[in-house]
């Protein structure tokens, strides 16, 4: 079992990838596996992470041609092609480097963004989008003590507070390699759990991305469900919110 | 090399829970504060992984339940040794730091009524742990980013704070010089007021839960700039941290699992905790910690160094909603939780020792502040599950409130000699060497297991210390080349100096410790004497302290 990493840094003309044979270990993660390429073959390789249990979601990064976290993906599974996952396809899924998907791991950063360093890459448009959809509660008034909420508003809520904001779906969307204005499957996910919030008194929340880069831009390819590691939808967020905009739409002109 | 520089009001190193209270306060004071964080912001502080809870006397399911109950649970968790003003004031505060953080947008569960709901967690008299499933941590740090966001607080990430600038007199704090992962450019920031909120030290151990950054660079940083800390032999061990892979050893396997009715098995299945205490899987960590750790010792440890935890006997239903993110964890690694039982050894957890603050966060030293597992105190020899979210936001207000009030009546200055000679240590670090920064940290991280782990001795702690002063010797043969992007050399010639220096406290303070209090082990003492109810403090300066707790 072999790893094959991209490798970058600033003053090379082009970027290259390097092999690695690994020493099999029980249940390794890709994470593991790139520790073991530093310990082993070159220890200035470049990476982010921090909490090794895909909570952080810093280690993001496009594995077999699938954004993902290196964390909490095994690499024997995916040599026998477990974890294979059928996207949709955009160019940065496109072969630039010959692999044999039995033997070989292939490593490479996480798309859409610019590559810093190997398999860091700068995410601010990432953080840019969800700061410009106002992340933030804005309730009527603040109470005296803690609101009281009916349990049953927490299961829609909570699929979508689950995001923890690693940046795979951003990485997987066809329309962000496109178009570097579209606001992203992340950020219109999160508007929308603040839309959904019994708590939040902003009623024109949806609004707020109703524009040509915000919900209209979706293609709907639906890569972003299928590669998040926590299991939240921006697909359906966004087919929501453009149904509500329509019907708003609609009986508003109806008034007219 | 180049450098940067900032100025403000309050300067706060860490960006985990304590960080972002204590920014939210100082711009209540209409003050600039700056966060800055070793890894990318949000992400490399601990609160994130906090899965089980926050404990508040809100009484909502348990009605008996009081802030003098759960202050005496806390110090009867604590062995006794807890500062009790701090204690007392974690207590009353944490309900309404709660209620910040739900106006913030955190999301709690709720029961039928609409109130919060409350799950049971160990060493605690009634149901107290508020909680959102297993990602209660995940949702504060959230609530608390978007607050810093419509603050428009600066966030600036991927900087290692290396000093504490200091006067000539070594009396106050000027703020701090760092150095930016991402160039190596040496940025110095002066402030006012500086907030040490950088958590604990996980790891200089081997096998720990928290996030890689956590190598005690706060513990460092205080203790060179001439501040008390107090007991730092204290060192937490969870019970059940995941055994393999690799990659993932030591990862927290939460505390709810047993909240929710999981059980402790030895590799023939015998529920093994009633040998050691009544509350069983419920005990104190320290208590299961050791329970566990002597399974494993004694050979009924499973093959790969663990003992089982079982939830199959619960309803799939309750493991579904209940612990989710344990059930997405395992998955991971090919087990079903809901089928078949987890693997799980001790894992370092959480230091109760730290920065020694008064109840307005103030350290010893003028201008610095403190908050969260950077400080000690609160939870004296041992830190029950849920207290330590409370921790952060009850001290993390405190500390932003009395930083804030301190910067409006302290002076602008700079030592610019201590910044030349700080950027002169950095620069000197890059150099040709035969020892890589990487093998030091490790040698260190498996001196301390050995010896400096869940059980101790006066001859293990002695000859750990012996290898830690060889290491020591050792820092001035790193080798460390000239990069400019994430220089990873250069950042682990950095850290594993700090490692040195906590492990050095931690081992002075266990050796001066003769008895067994807390997470503090002897087994040459393994009685708790009445005579040592008292905390050890230690500073630079060589003296040693001893406080006395009624």
């Amino acid at each position: 079992m072999k790893l094959k990493v991209f490798r970058y840094h600033e003053g090379m003309s082009a970027p290259h990838y390097d092999t690695f044979s690994l020493e099999e270990e029980p249940s390794m993660t890709v994470l593991r596996a790139l520790f073991q390429f530093q310990e082993q073959f070159d220890d200035s390789l470049a990476f982010q992470y921090s909490c090794r249990g895909s909570v952080c979601g810093a280690c993001a990064m496009l594995i077999n041609k699938v954004p993902r976290l290196a964390c909490r993906t095994q690499v024997a599974s995916l040599l026998k092609g477990e974890q294979q996952i059928a996207l949709s396809p955009y160019p940065a899924l496109e072969e630039k480097v010959g692999w044999d998907p039995s033997q070989e791991v292939l490593v490479e950063p996480l798309p859409h963004f610019p590559v810093v360093k190997d398999l860091i890459v700068d995410r601010n448009a990432f953080f840019k989008s969800y700061k410009f959809m106002e992340p933030v509660i804005k309730p009527e008034s603040i109470p005296p003590k803690e609101n009281l909420m009916d349990p049953s508003d927490l299961p829609d809520l909570e699929l979508y507070t689950n995001c923890i904001l690693c940046a795979a779906c951003y990485g997987a969307c066809p329309v962000d390699g496109e178009n570097k204005d579209y606001l992203g499957p992340a950020a219109l996910a999160k508007l929308y759990r603040f839309h959904i919030d019994p708590r939040d008194a902003d009623n024109r929340r949806l609004e707020k991305a109703d524009i040509n880069n915000g919900w209209w831009a979706c293609d709907f390819h639906g890569n972003c469900r299928q590669v998040c590691p926590k299991g939240v939808p921006p697909i359906m967020a966004i087919g929501q919110a453009q149904a509500e905009l329509m019907e708003k739409k609609e009986k508003s002109e109806d008034k007219k | 090399m180049e450098s940067e520089f900032y100025k403000c009001d309050v300067l706060i190193i860490g960006s985990g829970g304590a960080g972002c209270r204590a920014a939210i306060e100082v711009s209540n004071h209409n003050l600039t504060p700056i966060i800055i964080s070793k890894g990318l912001s949000f992400k490399s502080g601990c609160t994130g992984m906090a899965e089980g809870g926050y404990n508040a006397a809100f009484a909502y399911v348990d009605c008996d339940d009081n802030t003098n109950i759960h202050y005496e649970d806390t110090l009867k968790g604590g062995g006794f040794i807890n500062d009790p003003e701090l204690a007392r004031i974690l207590v009353e505060e944490s309900p309404e730091r709660l209620v910040d953080l739900e106006n913030y947008g955190a999301l709690f569960d709720r029961q039928e009524s609409g109130e919060l709901d409350q799950r049971p967690f160990g060493g605690q008299t009634f149901r107290r742990t508020c909680f959102q499933g297993d990602r209660t941590g995940h949702e504060m740090i959230t609530a608390l980013k978007e607050e810093v966001i419509r603050r428009e607080i600066t966030t600036l990430d991927e900087i290692m704070i290396t000093a504490l600038i200091t006067d000539e007199d070594r009396k106050k704090v000027q703020g701090a010089v760092g150095l930016s992962l991402k160039d190596s450019k040496i940025i110095i920031f002066q402030a006012k007021s500086t907030i040490l909120a950088t958590g604990g030290a996980g790891q200089i151990y081997p096998v720990t839960s928290n996030t890689v950054q956590k190598g005690g660079d706060g513990f460092a940083l205080a203790w060179n700039a001439g501040a008390d800390l107090i007991d730092m032999e204290q060192v937490q061990f969870h019970p059940t941290g995941m055994v393999y892979p690799d990659s993932r050893k030591g990862v927290l396997v939460t505390e709810a699992v047993r909240g929710e009715g999981g059980i402790l098995l030895d590799k023939d299945s015998n529920r093994f905790m009633s040998n050691y205490d009544p509350r069983r899987e419920l005990a104190t960590r320290d208590v299961v910690a050791r329970a566990i750790y002597n399974e494993i010792r004694e050979g009924r440890g499973t093959e790969n160094g663990g003992v089982f935890l079982d939830v199959t006997h619960l309803d799939p239903e309750l493991i579904e909603e209940k612990l989710e993110t344990m059930i997405l964890q395992f998955q991971d690694v090919g087990v079903d939780i809901r089928k078949e039982p987890m693997e799980v050894a001790p894992t370092a957890h959480h230091f109760m020792g730290g920065v020694k603050i008064d109840e307005n966060g103030h350290s010893s030293v003028e201008n610095l502040f403190a908050a969260g597992e950077v400080t000690g105190g609160v939870h004296g020899a041992n830190r029950l599950g849920g207290n330590a979210l409370a921790d952060t936001q009850v001290f993390g207000e405190r500390a932003g409130k009395a930083a804030a009030e301190n910067a409006l009546k302290s002076d602008d200055e700079l030592n610019h000699a201590f910044v030349e000679k700080e950027e002169k240590r950095i620069e000197d670090k890059i150099q040709e060497g035969d020892i890589p920064p990487q093998k030091l940290k490790k040698e260190l991280q498996e001196t301390m297991w050995d010896n400096v782990a869940i059980i101790r001795s006066e001859k293990g702690l002695r000859m750990a210390l012996r290898t830690i002063s060889q290491l020591e010797g050792q820092l001035s043969r790193m080798n460390v080349p000239e990069e400019s992007k994430f220089n990873r050399y250069l950042q682990e010639a950095l850290e594993v100096e700090n490692m040195i220096e906590t492990a050095k406290m931690v081992i002075t303070a266990a050796v001066l410790r003769q008895e067994s209090r807390g997470a503090h082990y002897r087994e040459d003492f393994p009685e708790t004497r009445d005579d040592w109810k008292k905390s050890i403090v230690l500073n630079r300066n060589g003296k040693i302290g001893l406080i006395s707790r009624a």
